[in-house]
């Protein structure tokens, strides 16, 4: 519609001949013949109908399968993650056209392979993935949870308490590391410990100052010759 | 060319013209007066801006067919039926160019050429005339639009700003700053 034709002084067509070619007749049959819009069809919105209800189904099944897809795929990577943790680690390095040369063999260019390994490593062999059920690890039994002079939960006396120099655990477990929580002036003081020992100092200043408030010692991992360190329940004391 | 506007009625016409249009929304055959009333404006309309005789026809007979299609939505609005046929008219005039069916034509005639080269305040000689040929055919579509409505038609602004979806005061405005440019492209030509 860039370029315009410019018309200067075109004859006028009369009004007989305009009227002339008036044809109402015509009109109306056309009118008839033209096909109703694509939207007052029923097919119209039978179409967009189903499009929507499959456009819904398809929806919900591509939430829902990434959902168990991902969740066994998380599963099956914390085993192998757990699992490699124990695993002795190989390395290999595969060098192409090495300068090394042996002991009266020719000079001769040649590739070779070297496997380097880590002195903890007795081994070199490939990785073999197992997967472990989780049920199956041993968990602490009740009799086996950590406790201050038996006392895992509730009241203890200050006598009993000074005198229990560690937190007990039932053998084979052994606690690593813990944190003690107790009141003291005006605030309450979280302190971390290495190992099962309770600091005799600590012990007297929880006795002056617990205000009949409670003790708790959270945080506490233990392990076992053949499980990997794990946190176990909190103790909570209340002296008295 | 001057056309013969329906626009300015009385509102007895107003009011015998929305009876008609009642009658033939109940019923597409009582469009019959309607389509009597204004075949003639509205082909003049398309053919004043195309060159093609036959064409003309045929898209006046698609704008009736429109029309009556959707006659069951025309809501009266105080304004003559032929503004809202204009609107189609302009509509399927402008699809027909996209179309490349039509080509984009200005008729003008001398009495037209006298009144525009006036407004400029220049004579009217033959170069003169060259030169107003020229601007026209570089100004812009929407311009032309309204120099075609204003100065070869003779609409009022009211009517214009029906066609247009204008107000009266707007098609006013935007007639004046494109008879501004004809001017300045005009100017610079010479």
């Amino acid at each position: 519609m860039e370029s315009k034709k410019i018309n200067f002084n075109r004859p006028i067509i009369s009004t007989e001949e305009i009227n002339k070619r008036q044809n109402f007749d015509a009109v109306l049959m056309q009118l008839k013949t033209v096909k109703p819009y694509l939207f007052k069809k029923i097919l119209f919105y039978g179409s967009i109908g189903i499009s929507c209800i499959s456009g819904i189904i398809l929806l919900n099944t591509s939430t829902q399968f990434p959902t168990i897809k991902n969740k066994a795929y998380e599963e099956k990577s914390t085993l192998i993650k757990e699992k490699v943790n124990n695993t002795p680690v190989q390395f290999s390095i595969n060098t192409q056209k090495s300068n090394f040369q042996l002991k009266k063999k020719s000079s001769q260019k040649r590739e070779s392979k070297i496997a380097v390994t880590i002195s903890s490593v007795n081994k070199v062999e490939p990785i073999e993935v197992q997967y472990e059920n989780h049920s199956l690890i041993p968990q602490l039994k009740k009799t086996d949870l950590p406790s201050v002079s038996g006392v895992e939960n509730g009241e203890i006396s200050i006598e009993k308490f000074l005198n229990s120099d560690k937190i007990e655990v039932q053998q084979p477990f052994e606690i690593v590391r813990y944190k003690l929580n107790y009141f003291k002036i005006n605030d309450y003081v979280t302190l971390s410990f290495e190992g099962d020992h309770i600091p005799k100092e600590i012990k007297e200043e929880i006795v002056n100052y617990h205000n009949n408030l409670p003790v708790t010692i959270t945080n506490i991992i233990v392990k076992s010759n053949q499980l990997e360190a794990f946190n176990t329940s909190s103790i909570q004391l209340f002296l008295k | 060319m001057r056309v013969h506007s329906n626009f300015h009625q009385t509102n007895q016409l107003l009011q015998d013209e929305l009876d008609l249009i009642k009658k033939a929304q109940k019923n597409p055959e009582h469009f019959g007066p309607l389509y009597k009333k204004y075949h003639e404006p509205i082909f003049r309309y398309i053919y004043q801006r195309m060159d093609d005789e036959d064409l003309a026809y045929d898209i006046t007979s698609q704008v009736f067919i429109k029309a009556m299609q959707h006659i069951s939505k025309y809501e009266y609005r105080g304004v003559p039926f032929s503004s809202w046929l204009y609107r189609i008219a302009k509509s399927e005039l402008y699809q027909s160019f996209r179309d490349k069916k039509a080509a984009r034509t200005i008729n003008i005639e001398s009495v037209n050429v006298t009144v525009i080269i006036d407004e400029i305040d220049e004579n009217e000689t033959e170069e003169n005339r060259k030169k107003l040929f020229h601007a026209l055919g570089i100004l812009k579509e929407k311009d032309v639009q309204l120099i075609e409505l204003r100065f070869f038609e003779k609409r009022s602004f009211k009517e214009m700003g029906e066609i247009l979806a204008l107000t009266e005061n707007n098609a006013k405005v935007k007639t004046f700053r494109a008879l501004e440019k004809l001017k300045s492209i005009y100017l610079t030509k010479s």
